[in-house]
């Protein structure tokens, strides 16, 4: 990433060759359609080139580029009035300043996919689903409780405990 | 919901933070707790943990592999020159001597296409596909060593390749088509069925708007010592990995 603020052409490349896969799973996975994502992956490196905002102290690589990714897919997914609803959550976040953990670039790609399968596979379905509809579709969870007919509390209380667990099961991996 | 100096932060201070990130507060809720951000380096190290917990969740999806033109495109709108990569590097065992030894990037993706020729048309057509992946090295990688197999799966309606090494598994190549959208929350999984009876997981994919898929899946577990792989399955079931397949078989082939 310090190449890629010193304007080192070759690091771009280095970044894409290692994180376009996670890149463009995640917006294929959040934009259902094949050029959408790629349009979006090309954003997001472009951007990664462009406005280096990346600061090692917030944490890892990949989780900034799944960040940007996530907010950028549901940007595109949402109206104008419920994207700033979300961002309001998550802009905060993505500029907050802090310690750094140990970055998560130390393990393998493939070692950090077996460990979130493995941890995945350990919650309960309920929790699984409730999560990845957050993460991935950017529901609120009133308007999971809503269409789902779930009482509002159990929505949150599952969603809460599956984010606690998954963070006790890799703790190991991100060792911090 | 005070924190010492010292203490880790409590459950309940967790599941607050938990609560936050995950857009279940309230917006008074969410003032206070910014407000003990800003003032407990501690607690925000602990949301920043969480935070990266929750960017995770993306390795848990299936393998996909971007458009090798992809890459291009970035690095053209990024404005930067990349010179071509030379191939030799990956396929020195080819046998194609010092032709291959000039060929670049362009040539060697022909060279994996002609040494697919021997399979019929459909075949070939999805041996230029498979050269379009970006992980065509784990794929010419493949081509280069001695024995490795192509194996045709066949469905009701759909179809498929696989590219193997014998007695290795530890990366395959697959290529499918004309495979239905899986049921929501479903994604399609390959097994490897042993002689003995005994199911291995080799890894789950996804398809495209068109039923198609293009992926590098690499099983978490090695073979067994003496294994003799028997059949390879695809099927469409729950995306957590599971232990057995389940449901109809989609797709399969006898393997050696």
């Amino acid at each position: 990433m310090e190449a890629i603020q010193e304007r080192q052409g070759a690091a771009l490349g280095v970044l894409y060759d290692r994180y376009a896969g996670l890149v463009y799973g995640l917006a294929l996975r959040i934009l259902g359609h094949v050029a959408e994502a790629e349009d979006l992956t090309q954003e997001v490196f472009v951007t990664l080139w462009r406005k280096p905002s990346y600061d090692l102290h917030r944490g890892s690589v990949s989780s900034f580029l799944c960040a940007l990714t996530r907010a950028r897919a549901i940007e595109r997914l949402r109206s104008q009035d419920s994207h700033q609803r979300f961002l309001k959550h998550w802009q905060p976040l993505l500029a907050a300043d802090g310690r750094a953990p140990i970055p998560l670039e130390q393990v393998s790609l493939e070692e950090r996919r077996q460990a979130v399968q493995e941890a995945l596979g350990q919650l309960p379905e309920s929790q699984r689903q409730l999560l990845e509809l957050i993460y991935y579709q950017g529901l609120s969870q009133a308007d999971i409780a809503q269409h789902w007919g779930i009482p509002l509390e159990t929505v949150k209380t599952r969603a809460r405990q599956a984010l606690c667990k998954l963070r006790g099961s890799l703790r190991p991996l991100m060792r911090f | 919901m005070a924190m010492t100096e010292s203490a880790p932060p409590s459950p309940c201070e967790r599941e607050a933070l938990a609560d936050y990130l995950l857009g279940a507060l309230s917006p008074e809720q969410a003032s206070a707790l910014e407000a003990r951000l800003t003032q407990d380096p501690r607690l925000l190290a602990e949301l920043q943990a969480l935070q990266e917990t929750l960017h995770l969740l993306p390795y848990g999806l299936p393998g996909v592999i971007p458009p090798a033109s992809l890459r291009g495109k970035v690095m053209a709108e990024a404005g930067i020159e990349e010179a071509p990569t030379p191939l030799q590097p990956a396929l020195p065992s080819l046998g194609f001597g010092r032709l291959a030894a000039e060929w670049r990037w362009a040539g060697g993706l022909a060279a994996v296409a002609l040494a697919l020729l021997v399979f019929d048309n459909w075949r070939l057509r999805q041996a230029l596909q498979l050269a379009r992946l970006e992980s065509v090295q784990a794929l010419a990688h493949l081509l280069q060593q001695p024995g490795s197999r192509l194996v045709n799966l066949q469905g009701e309606a759909a179809a498929a390749n696989l590219l193997y090494r014998p007695g290795e598994w530890q990366e395959v190549v697959l290529a499918a088509r004309d495979l239905p959208q899986p049921a929501p929350g479903e994604r399609y999984h390959l097994w490897l069925k042993l002689e003995d009876g005994e199911i291995l997981h080799c890894g789950t994919f996804q398809v495209d708007a068109q039923g198609a898929a293009l992926v590098a899946l690499r099983p978490p577990r090695p073979l067994p010592e003496g294994a003799r792989p028997q059949e390879v399955l695809v099927t469409a079931q729950a995306a957590a990995v599971p232990r057995q397949p389940q449901g109809e078989v989609l797709l399969k082939a006898r393997v050696f």
